[in-house]
């Protein structure tokens, strides 16, 4: 299809959504900890949706080096079939 | 170019076709179905982005595909998905500037529940989402999203691989 269709409406000229200003956020050693927990606790609440332990696996490795683990190039639907 | 036509893909119009029935199924959870996304250095208030997963990383999320069976039927089904979900953001978040990881993916945003006052930028260009839209753009690129609105914005967010032969644009 040629026809370039924008799902969102270009609103450079928008002041309202003029992106807001970002403060800086600086960061202190609680900050550090408190972020080490949220990665736990995330990986906690996510695993235990997954059922198998495989699975479970391959998320937190995944999350770790942030891609699919183990990719399945060979497949057009890649790893989203590896599940079943 | 950091956003795509989203027609390019054959899936964007199925997505599309049947935004409806993904409403619906987001519609039917709960607040504590919802999990902190956990990089809050990527929030400026450090809250207010909330994610319920389908597919991670290549990953099923089986509990979560269960609430929301068709919803996972649909993104099974797109070629070289790697992860899938539903993203949403609080009043008055603000994601700040930031890359995605080269991960050679697209990104996907379909816009299920989009509030008046929220916005996101990619690279110059900013836009706003629209309900049952699709939108497709390089993660890579740097890129913030707001919802300065007093309701959330939730989307169906999707990695994709690129297609073969498909160049990325940089």
């Amino acid at each position: 299809m040629t026809v370039m269709h924008d799902a969102l409406d270009k609103c450079s000229s928008d002041v309202e959504l003029v992106p807001p200003k970002v403060e800086p956020m600086p960061t202190t050693w609680r900050d550090d900890v408190a972020q080490g927990v949220e990665f736990v606790r995330f990986v906690w609440r996510i695993s235990s949706r997954i059922r198998g332990g495989w699975n479970r696996f391959r998320f937190v490795v995944g999350l770790i080096f942030w891609k699919p683990f183990l990719p399945d190039d060979t497949s057009e639907r890649g790893n989203a079939d590896r599940d079943s | 170019m950091v956003y795509y036509d989203p027609y390019q893909f054959d899936f964007v119009l199925r997505l599309e076709e049947n935004w409806q029935i993904i409403k619906a199924e987001l519609d039917q959870l709960g607040a504590d179905d919802f999990v902190p996304y956990p990089e809050k250095y990527l929030l400026q208030k450090r809250t207010g982005w909330e994610i319920f997963g389908i597919y991670f990383l290549g990953v099923k999320i089986d509990g979560n595909c269960d609430r929301c069976p068709e919803t996972a039927k649909l993104v099974k089904t797109i070629p070289g998905m790697i992860t899938a979900g539903f993203s949403r953001l609080a009043p008055g978040a603000h994601i700040v500037p930031h890359a995605g990881k080269p991960t050679s993916v697209f990104r996907c945003h379909l816009g299920l529940s989009v509030p008046e006052h929220c916005a996101m930028r990619v690279a110059a260009e900013t836009k706003r989402w629209s309900n049952g839209k699709c939108v497709v753009f390089d993660d890579t690129s740097e890129h913030e999203a707001w919802n300065l609105s007093d309701r959330y914005r939730d989307i169906l967010l999707l990695d994709f691989k690129i297609p073969a032969g498909f160049a990325r644009v940089c």
